[in-house]
Protein backbone atom coordinates (compact mmCIF):
# COMPACT_ATOMS: atom_id res chain seq x y z
CA UNK A 1 0.00 0.00 0.00
CA UNK A 2 1.63 3.00 -0.91
CA UNK A 3 2.00 5.47 1.71
CA UNK A 4 0.95 9.14 1.02
CA UNK A 5 3.38 12.26 1.79
CA UNK A 6 0.92 15.07 1.64
CA UNK A 7 3.62 17.58 3.27
CA UNK A 8 5.51 17.98 -0.16
CA UNK A 9 2.44 19.27 -1.59
CA UNK A 10 1.59 21.95 1.27
CA UNK A 11 4.92 23.33 1.09
CA UNK A 12 4.93 23.94 -2.39
CA UNK A 13 1.09 25.22 -2.28
CA UNK A 14 2.06 28.93 -2.85
CA UNK A 15 4.26 28.00 -5.72
CA UNK A 16 2.18 25.53 -7.56
CA UNK A 17 -0.98 28.03 -7.35
CA UNK A 18 1.17 31.13 -8.44
CA UNK A 19 1.15 29.11 -11.65
CA UNK A 20 -2.18 29.40 -12.53
CA UNK A 21 -1.05 33.20 -12.73
CA UNK A 22 0.50 32.45 -16.33
CA UNK A 23 -2.27 30.05 -17.08
CA UNK A 24 -4.60 32.79 -16.80
CA UNK A 25 -2.51 35.53 -18.63
CA UNK A 26 -2.05 32.87 -21.90
CA UNK A 27 -5.97 31.79 -21.53
CA UNK A 28 -7.23 35.59 -21.52
CA UNK A 29 -4.37 36.94 -24.10
CA UNK A 30 -4.73 34.04 -26.36
CA UNK A 31 -8.65 34.78 -26.18
CA UNK A 32 -8.60 38.38 -26.80
CA UNK A 33 -5.80 38.35 -29.75
CA UNK A 34 -7.75 35.10 -30.66
CA UNK A 35 -10.96 37.09 -30.92
CA UNK A 36 -10.14 39.95 -32.51
CA UNK A 37 -8.63 37.67 -35.34
CA UNK A 38 -11.53 35.78 -35.06
CA UNK A 39 -13.72 38.47 -36.36
CA UNK A 40 -11.39 39.60 -39.54
CA UNK A 41 -11.37 35.83 -40.14
CA UNK A 42 -14.79 35.63 -40.31
CA UNK A 43 -15.10 38.33 -42.33
CA UNK A 44 -12.59 36.78 -45.03
CA UNK A 45 -14.16 33.90 -45.08
CA UNK A 46 -17.68 35.95 -45.97
CA UNK A 47 -15.76 37.99 -48.61
CA UNK A 48 -16.42 38.50 -52.25
CA UNK A 49 -13.20 38.14 -53.34
CA UNK A 50 -12.18 34.10 -53.48
CA UNK A 51 -8.43 34.29 -53.15
CA UNK A 52 -8.93 35.79 -49.59
CA UNK A 53 -11.74 33.22 -49.12
CA UNK A 54 -9.31 30.49 -50.24
CA UNK A 55 -6.18 31.13 -48.46
CA UNK A 56 -8.50 31.80 -45.16
CA UNK A 57 -9.65 28.57 -45.38
CA UNK A 58 -6.55 26.76 -46.16
CA UNK A 59 -5.37 28.30 -42.57
CA UNK A 60 -9.02 27.49 -40.97
CA UNK A 61 -8.43 24.18 -42.44
CA UNK A 62 -4.85 23.47 -41.30
CA UNK A 63 -5.60 25.01 -37.41
CA UNK A 64 -8.81 22.72 -37.21
CA UNK A 65 -6.55 19.77 -38.81
CA UNK A 66 -3.48 19.34 -36.99
CA UNK A 67 -2.95 19.54 -33.02
CA UNK A 68 -2.59 22.18 -31.04
CA UNK A 69 0.68 20.72 -29.83
CA UNK A 70 2.20 20.26 -33.48
CA UNK A 71 1.24 24.42 -33.91
CA UNK A 72 3.38 25.13 -30.34
CA UNK A 73 5.75 23.30 -31.39
CA UNK A 74 6.12 24.23 -35.08
CA UNK A 75 6.05 28.14 -33.72
CA UNK A 76 8.12 27.77 -31.16
CA UNK A 77 11.26 25.56 -32.52
CA UNK A 78 10.32 25.86 -36.36
CA UNK A 79 9.85 29.75 -36.77
CA UNK A 80 13.03 31.07 -34.52
CA UNK A 81 15.18 29.19 -37.17
CA UNK A 82 13.49 30.23 -40.14
CA UNK A 83 13.31 34.05 -39.39
CA UNK A 84 16.09 34.16 -36.66
CA UNK A 85 13.65 35.74 -34.46
CA UNK A 86 14.71 34.94 -30.74
CA UNK A 87 11.33 35.14 -28.88
CA UNK A 88 10.37 33.63 -25.04
CA UNK A 89 8.19 30.40 -25.05
CA UNK A 90 5.69 32.34 -23.66
CA UNK A 91 5.36 34.35 -26.43
CA UNK A 92 5.44 31.59 -28.51
CA UNK A 93 2.45 30.06 -26.34
CA UNK A 94 0.58 33.22 -26.55
CA UNK A 95 1.11 33.07 -30.45
CA UNK A 96 0.23 29.16 -30.82
CA UNK A 97 -3.02 30.08 -28.56
CA UNK A 98 -4.09 33.16 -30.28
CA UNK A 99 -3.76 31.77 -33.69
CA UNK A 100 -5.45 28.43 -32.73
CA UNK A 101 -8.69 30.41 -31.08
CA UNK A 102 -8.88 32.77 -34.30
CA UNK A 103 -9.72 29.66 -36.64
CA UNK A 104 -12.14 28.22 -33.98
CA UNK A 105 -13.55 31.67 -33.43
CA UNK A 106 -13.78 32.62 -36.81
CA UNK A 107 -15.44 29.63 -37.94
CA UNK A 108 -17.94 29.97 -34.56
CA UNK A 109 -18.41 33.64 -35.81
CA UNK A 110 -19.03 33.30 -39.50
CA UNK A 111 -21.76 30.40 -38.46
CA UNK A 112 -23.32 32.86 -36.17
CA UNK A 113 -23.30 35.30 -38.71
CA UNK A 114 -24.77 33.21 -41.22
CA UNK A 115 -27.46 32.06 -38.96
CA UNK A 116 -29.29 35.59 -38.82
CA UNK A 117 -32.04 35.58 -40.75
CA UNK A 118 -30.92 37.47 -44.44
CA UNK A 119 -33.99 39.57 -43.83
CA UNK A 120 -32.63 41.47 -40.85
CA UNK A 121 -30.23 42.83 -43.13
CA UNK A 122 -32.32 43.50 -46.06
CA UNK A 123 -34.50 45.40 -43.49
CA UNK A 124 -31.45 47.27 -41.80
CA UNK A 125 -30.35 48.31 -45.70
CA UNK A 126 -33.75 49.04 -46.41
CA UNK A 127 -33.77 51.55 -43.38
CA UNK A 128 -30.90 53.74 -45.18
CA UNK A 129 -28.15 52.12 -42.91
CA UNK A 130 -24.74 51.77 -44.71
CA UNK A 131 -23.64 47.72 -45.01
CA UNK A 132 -20.77 48.17 -41.74
CA UNK A 133 -23.77 50.19 -39.67
CA UNK A 134 -26.03 47.01 -40.72
CA UNK A 135 -23.46 44.62 -39.81
CA UNK A 136 -22.04 46.40 -36.40
CA UNK A 137 -25.74 47.12 -35.04
CA UNK A 138 -28.05 44.61 -36.21
CA UNK A 139 -26.47 41.40 -37.89
CA UNK A 140 -23.09 41.02 -35.46
CA UNK A 141 -25.21 41.96 -31.66
CA UNK A 142 -27.65 38.77 -32.89
CA UNK A 143 -24.90 37.01 -34.21
CA UNK A 144 -22.97 36.94 -30.80
CA UNK A 145 -26.04 35.82 -29.23
CA UNK A 146 -26.28 32.57 -30.93
CA UNK A 147 -22.51 31.53 -30.87
CA UNK A 148 -22.58 32.35 -26.99
CA UNK A 149 -22.54 29.14 -25.72
CA UNK A 150 -19.94 27.81 -28.24
CA UNK A 151 -17.83 30.35 -27.44
CA UNK A 152 -18.12 29.57 -23.41
CA UNK A 153 -17.25 25.87 -24.43
CA UNK A 154 -13.50 27.23 -26.59
CA UNK A 155 -12.98 29.38 -23.24
CA UNK A 156 -12.85 26.36 -21.29
CA UNK A 157 -11.42 23.99 -23.75
CA UNK A 158 -8.59 26.89 -24.49
CA UNK A 159 -7.94 27.03 -20.33
CA UNK A 160 -7.58 22.97 -20.10
CA UNK A 161 -4.85 23.37 -23.45
CA UNK A 162 -2.89 26.04 -21.49
CA UNK A 163 -1.27 22.98 -19.57
CA UNK A 164 0.53 22.11 -22.94
CA UNK A 165 3.00 24.78 -23.10
CA UNK A 166 4.29 23.11 -20.02
CA UNK A 167 6.00 21.46 -22.71
CA UNK A 168 7.79 24.30 -23.82
CA UNK A 169 8.81 24.92 -20.44
CA UNK A 170 6.35 28.02 -19.70
CA UNK A 171 6.22 27.99 -15.80
CA UNK A 172 2.64 27.65 -15.50
CA UNK A 173 0.46 25.21 -13.57
CA UNK A 174 1.58 21.83 -14.68
CA UNK A 175 4.99 22.85 -15.76
CA UNK A 176 5.19 23.62 -11.86
CA UNK A 177 3.75 20.30 -10.64
CA UNK A 178 6.26 18.35 -13.24
CA UNK A 179 9.37 19.86 -12.01
CA UNK A 180 8.91 19.62 -8.37
CA UNK A 181 7.34 15.97 -9.23
CA UNK A 182 11.03 15.53 -10.42
CA UNK A 183 12.38 17.42 -8.06
CA UNK A 184 10.93 15.41 -4.80
CA UNK A 185 10.41 12.05 -6.37
CA UNK A 186 6.78 12.60 -5.48
CA UNK A 187 4.96 12.33 -8.19
CA UNK A 188 1.98 10.48 -6.60
CA UNK A 189 1.05 13.76 -4.55
CA UNK A 190 2.12 16.52 -6.91
CA UNK A 191 0.21 15.29 -10.19
CA UNK A 192 -3.12 14.31 -8.06
CA UNK A 193 -2.28 17.89 -6.61
CA UNK A 194 -2.25 19.52 -10.06
CA UNK A 195 -5.64 17.78 -11.23
CA UNK A 196 -7.44 18.62 -8.04
CA UNK A 197 -6.72 22.48 -8.78
CA UNK A 198 -7.39 22.34 -12.01
CA UNK A 199 -10.80 20.79 -11.42
CA UNK A 200 -11.23 23.56 -8.66
CA UNK A 201 -10.74 26.21 -10.95
CA UNK A 202 -11.97 24.73 -14.05
CA UNK A 203 -15.31 23.54 -12.76
CA UNK A 204 -16.89 26.90 -11.73
CA UNK A 205 -15.72 28.62 -14.75
CA UNK A 206 -17.57 25.98 -16.81
CA UNK A 207 -20.20 25.73 -14.69
CA UNK A 208 -20.78 29.84 -14.36
CA UNK A 209 -20.69 29.95 -18.02
CA UNK A 210 -23.04 26.99 -18.69
CA UNK A 211 -25.60 28.77 -16.30
CA UNK A 212 -24.88 32.43 -17.82
CA UNK A 213 -24.71 31.63 -21.45
CA UNK A 214 -28.06 29.28 -21.32
CA UNK A 215 -29.56 32.38 -19.90
CA UNK A 216 -28.40 34.91 -22.79
CA UNK A 217 -28.16 33.02 -25.36
CA UNK A 218 -30.77 32.46 -28.19
CA UNK A 219 -31.18 29.08 -30.15
CA UNK A 220 -30.48 29.24 -33.68
CA UNK B 1 20.98 23.85 -49.01
CA UNK B 2 17.75 24.68 -50.55
CA UNK B 3 14.13 24.52 -49.36
CA UNK B 4 13.29 21.79 -51.89
CA UNK B 5 16.35 19.88 -51.25
CA UNK B 6 15.47 19.73 -46.98
CA UNK B 7 11.74 18.88 -47.86
CA UNK B 8 13.54 16.04 -49.65
CA UNK B 9 15.57 14.61 -46.86
CA UNK B 10 12.52 14.89 -45.03
CA UNK B 11 10.43 12.64 -47.04
CA UNK B 12 13.74 10.45 -47.37
CA UNK B 13 12.83 9.36 -43.83
CA UNK B 14 9.12 8.89 -44.96
CA UNK B 15 9.01 5.67 -43.60
CA UNK B 16 10.19 6.81 -40.55
CA UNK B 17 6.95 9.26 -40.15
CA UNK B 18 4.61 6.40 -41.15
CA UNK B 19 5.55 4.06 -38.18
CA UNK B 20 4.48 7.01 -35.93
CA UNK B 21 1.48 7.64 -38.57
CA UNK B 22 0.78 3.87 -37.52
CA UNK B 23 1.14 4.03 -33.90
CA UNK B 24 -1.35 6.93 -33.89
CA UNK B 25 -4.09 4.94 -35.42
CA UNK B 26 -3.83 2.21 -33.31
CA UNK B 27 -3.92 4.85 -30.47
CA UNK B 28 -6.54 6.37 -32.21
CA UNK B 29 -8.74 3.34 -32.52
CA UNK B 30 -8.29 1.55 -29.56
CA UNK B 31 -9.46 4.39 -27.67
CA UNK B 32 -12.21 5.44 -29.54
CA UNK B 33 -13.69 1.51 -28.65
CA UNK B 34 -13.07 2.18 -25.05
CA UNK B 35 -14.94 5.76 -25.30
CA UNK B 36 -17.91 4.63 -27.19
CA UNK B 37 -18.36 1.95 -24.98
CA UNK B 38 -17.72 3.61 -21.88
CA UNK B 39 -19.68 6.74 -22.78
CA UNK B 40 -22.21 4.68 -24.22
CA UNK B 41 -22.76 2.71 -20.77
CA UNK B 42 -22.23 6.14 -18.85
CA UNK B 43 -24.47 8.38 -20.98
CA UNK B 44 -27.25 5.65 -21.28
CA UNK B 45 -27.30 5.22 -17.52
CA UNK B 46 -27.41 9.01 -16.92
CA UNK B 47 -30.21 9.18 -19.25
CA UNK B 48 -32.62 6.81 -17.30
CA UNK B 49 -35.17 7.42 -14.04
CA UNK B 50 -34.62 3.63 -12.58
CA UNK B 51 -34.30 2.98 -9.27
CA UNK B 52 -31.08 1.55 -9.18
CA UNK B 53 -29.10 4.49 -11.01
CA UNK B 54 -29.82 6.55 -8.35
CA UNK B 55 -27.07 5.05 -6.47
CA UNK B 56 -24.46 5.43 -9.12
CA UNK B 57 -25.72 8.69 -11.06
CA UNK B 58 -23.57 11.09 -8.37
CA UNK B 59 -20.03 8.69 -9.03
CA UNK B 60 -21.09 8.93 -13.08
CA UNK B 61 -21.17 12.53 -12.57
CA UNK B 62 -18.47 13.31 -10.47
CA UNK B 63 -16.58 11.32 -13.29
CA UNK B 64 -17.84 13.34 -16.28
CA UNK B 65 -17.44 16.89 -14.51
CA UNK B 66 -13.84 16.01 -13.59
CA UNK B 67 -12.36 14.23 -16.72
CA UNK B 68 -14.24 17.04 -18.72
CA UNK B 69 -12.71 20.17 -16.23
CA UNK B 70 -9.07 18.59 -16.00
CA UNK B 71 -6.69 18.75 -19.05
CA UNK B 72 -5.83 15.49 -20.69
CA UNK B 73 -2.26 16.06 -20.18
CA UNK B 74 -2.88 15.66 -16.17
CA UNK B 75 -4.54 12.58 -16.51
CA UNK B 76 -2.34 11.11 -18.98
CA UNK B 77 0.47 12.03 -16.58
CA UNK B 78 -1.53 10.43 -13.35
CA UNK B 79 -2.41 7.27 -15.18
CA UNK B 80 0.90 6.76 -16.56
CA UNK B 81 3.07 8.37 -13.58
CA UNK B 82 0.63 8.07 -10.56
CA UNK B 83 -1.11 4.42 -11.58
CA UNK B 84 2.05 2.15 -11.35
CA UNK B 85 2.75 3.96 -7.98
CA UNK B 86 -0.11 3.08 -6.28
CA UNK B 87 -1.22 -0.28 -7.41
CA UNK B 88 2.16 -1.82 -8.60
CA UNK B 89 0.88 -2.62 -12.08
CA UNK B 90 3.36 -0.77 -14.71
CA UNK B 91 1.92 0.31 -17.74
CA UNK B 92 3.63 1.18 -20.85
CA UNK B 93 3.24 3.96 -22.72
CA UNK B 94 0.32 3.06 -24.80
CA UNK B 95 -2.13 1.12 -22.38
CA UNK B 96 -1.46 4.22 -20.56
CA UNK B 97 -2.68 6.24 -23.71
CA UNK B 98 -5.26 4.16 -24.35
CA UNK B 99 -6.97 4.03 -20.74
CA UNK B 100 -6.34 7.96 -20.62
CA UNK B 101 -7.98 8.85 -23.82
CA UNK B 102 -10.46 6.14 -23.34
CA UNK B 103 -11.88 7.75 -19.53
CA UNK B 104 -11.09 11.85 -21.13
CA UNK B 105 -13.24 11.21 -24.84
CA UNK B 106 -15.81 8.82 -22.95
CA UNK B 107 -16.38 11.50 -20.57
CA UNK B 108 -17.51 13.42 -23.69
CA UNK B 109 -19.11 10.60 -25.51
CA UNK B 110 -21.38 10.42 -22.51
CA UNK B 111 -22.64 13.96 -23.01
CA UNK B 112 -23.16 12.93 -26.35
CA UNK B 113 -25.15 10.21 -26.15
CA UNK B 114 -27.65 11.73 -23.22
CA UNK B 115 -27.85 14.85 -25.64
CA UNK B 116 -29.08 12.88 -28.17
CA UNK B 117 -31.53 10.77 -25.72
CA UNK B 118 -32.62 13.46 -24.53
CA UNK B 119 -33.73 15.29 -28.20
CA UNK B 120 -35.93 12.39 -29.00
CA UNK B 121 -39.28 13.39 -28.96
CA UNK B 122 -40.75 12.32 -25.26
CA UNK B 123 -43.83 10.51 -27.38
CA UNK B 124 -41.62 7.87 -28.99
CA UNK B 125 -41.54 6.81 -24.92
CA UNK B 126 -44.64 7.08 -24.07
CA UNK B 127 -46.29 5.22 -27.58
CA UNK B 128 -43.55 2.40 -26.92
CA UNK B 129 -44.41 1.83 -23.38
CA UNK B 130 -47.95 2.18 -24.24
CA UNK B 131 -47.58 -0.89 -26.94
CA UNK B 132 -46.13 -2.85 -23.89
CA UNK B 133 -42.29 -2.52 -24.56
CA UNK B 134 -39.87 -2.82 -21.28
CA UNK B 135 -38.17 -0.20 -20.36
CA UNK B 136 -34.81 -1.99 -22.05
CA UNK B 137 -37.23 -2.73 -25.39
CA UNK B 138 -37.79 1.21 -25.46
CA UNK B 139 -34.47 1.67 -25.21
CA UNK B 140 -32.75 -0.54 -27.94
CA UNK B 141 -35.33 -0.45 -30.23
CA UNK B 142 -36.99 3.27 -30.08
CA UNK B 143 -34.49 5.64 -28.08
CA UNK B 144 -31.49 5.25 -28.96
CA UNK B 145 -31.88 4.06 -32.92
CA UNK B 146 -32.87 7.42 -33.20
CA UNK B 147 -30.52 9.33 -30.74
CA UNK B 148 -27.49 7.54 -32.59
CA UNK B 149 -28.38 9.49 -35.82
CA UNK B 150 -29.04 12.59 -34.08
CA UNK B 151 -25.43 11.84 -32.58
CA UNK B 152 -23.24 11.14 -35.23
CA UNK B 153 -22.52 14.67 -36.54
CA UNK B 154 -21.07 15.78 -32.65
CA UNK B 155 -19.42 12.07 -32.45
CA UNK B 156 -17.35 12.65 -35.91
CA UNK B 157 -16.04 16.02 -34.09
CA UNK B 158 -15.38 13.99 -30.96
CA UNK B 159 -13.48 11.66 -32.82
CA UNK B 160 -11.48 13.65 -35.06
CA UNK B 161 -10.32 15.62 -31.70
CA UNK B 162 -9.56 12.43 -30.14
CA UNK B 163 -7.14 12.18 -33.41
CA UNK B 164 -5.57 15.04 -32.09
CA UNK B 165 -5.60 14.98 -29.01
CA UNK B 166 -3.83 11.93 -29.15
CA UNK B 167 -0.58 13.33 -29.90
CA UNK B 168 -0.36 14.35 -26.54
CA UNK B 169 0.94 10.80 -26.14
CA UNK B 170 4.25 11.65 -27.37
CA UNK B 171 4.79 13.55 -24.20
CA UNK B 172 4.74 10.31 -22.22
CA UNK B 173 7.43 9.05 -24.72
CA UNK B 174 5.00 6.57 -26.82
CA UNK B 175 6.24 6.59 -30.56
CA UNK B 176 3.57 8.24 -32.43
CA UNK B 177 3.48 10.38 -35.31
CA UNK B 178 4.41 13.82 -33.50
CA UNK B 179 7.49 11.91 -31.51
CA UNK B 180 8.60 10.81 -34.74
CA UNK B 181 8.41 14.23 -36.25
CA UNK B 182 9.93 15.55 -33.38
CA UNK B 183 12.66 13.29 -33.69
CA UNK B 184 13.15 13.58 -37.36
CA UNK B 185 13.47 17.47 -36.70
CA UNK B 186 16.14 16.49 -34.18
CA UNK B 187 17.95 14.47 -36.60
CA UNK B 188 17.74 16.12 -39.61
CA UNK B 189 18.28 19.24 -37.80
CA UNK B 190 15.21 20.88 -39.81
CA UNK B 191 12.27 20.60 -37.59
CA UNK B 192 10.12 23.19 -39.76
CA UNK B 193 9.96 20.71 -42.49
CA UNK B 194 9.67 17.80 -40.29
CA UNK B 195 7.25 19.70 -38.03
CA UNK B 196 5.09 21.16 -40.90
CA UNK B 197 5.33 17.25 -42.41
CA UNK B 198 3.79 16.21 -39.62
CA UNK B 199 1.22 18.26 -39.58
CA UNK B 200 0.45 17.85 -43.13
CA UNK B 201 -0.02 13.87 -42.06
CA UNK B 202 -2.48 14.94 -39.10
CA UNK B 203 -4.60 16.31 -41.64
CA UNK B 204 -4.53 13.44 -43.84
CA UNK B 205 -6.28 11.43 -41.02
CA UNK B 206 -8.59 14.07 -40.29
CA UNK B 207 -9.49 15.49 -43.41
CA UNK B 208 -12.01 13.08 -44.94
CA UNK B 209 -13.70 12.91 -41.56
CA UNK B 210 -14.17 16.31 -41.50
CA UNK B 211 -15.28 16.72 -45.50
CA UNK B 212 -17.93 13.99 -44.59
CA UNK B 213 -19.30 15.95 -41.99
CA UNK B 214 -19.21 19.08 -43.61
CA UNK B 215 -20.79 17.51 -46.34
CA UNK B 216 -23.44 16.03 -44.35
CA UNK B 217 -24.62 19.43 -42.88
CA UNK B 218 -24.53 21.39 -46.07
CA UNK B 219 -26.90 18.58 -47.69
CA UNK B 220 -29.41 18.03 -44.67
CA UNK B 221 -29.44 21.80 -42.91
CA UNK B 222 -29.93 25.50 -43.51
CA UNK B 223 -26.03 27.02 -44.12
CA UNK B 224 -25.51 29.06 -40.44
CA UNK B 225 -27.43 25.91 -38.69
CA UNK B 226 -25.43 23.64 -40.40
CA UNK B 227 -22.41 25.51 -39.80
CA UNK B 228 -23.07 25.69 -35.90
CA UNK B 229 -23.08 22.06 -36.46
CA UNK B 230 -20.41 21.18 -37.92
CA UNK B 231 -18.04 23.23 -35.40
CA UNK B 232 -19.86 21.60 -32.69
CA UNK B 233 -21.84 24.01 -31.41
CA UNK B 234 -25.03 22.23 -30.79
CA UNK B 235 -27.68 24.43 -29.18
CA UNK B 236 -30.75 22.24 -29.32
CA UNK B 237 -29.97 19.14 -27.44
CA UNK B 238 -29.27 19.31 -23.59
CA UNK B 239 -25.11 18.58 -23.56
CA UNK B 240 -23.49 21.32 -21.31
CA UNK B 241 -20.81 23.10 -22.46
CA UNK B 242 -18.24 22.38 -20.12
Amino acid sequence: MYVWHWGVVWSHLAYLVGGLELTAVITVTSMAIGSALGVGVAGARLSRWWPLRLAVGAYIEFVRGTPFLVQLLWLYYAIPIVTGLNYPSIVAAIAAGSLNIAAYNGELFRAGILAVPSGQQDAALALGMTRWAAFRRVTWPQALRIVLAPLGSTWVGLFKDTSLVSIIAVSELMYRAQTLAINTFRPAELYTAAAVIYFLVTYPQARFLDRTFKRLSVHA
Amino acid sequence: MSEAARFGEIFGHLGFLLTGLLVTLELSAASLVVATLLGMVVGVTRSTKGRWTRVVRLPLSLYVDFFRTTPLLVQLFWIYYVLPVLTGITLNPFDAGVISLGLYEGSYISEIFRGGIAAVDVGQVDAATALGMTPWQVLRRVLLPQAIFMMLPAFGNQFLTLIKDSSLASAISLPELLSQGEALGAMTLYPLEALTVTGVSYMVLTLPLSTVLTLWHRGSLSRGLSQLRRIGGVVETERGMI
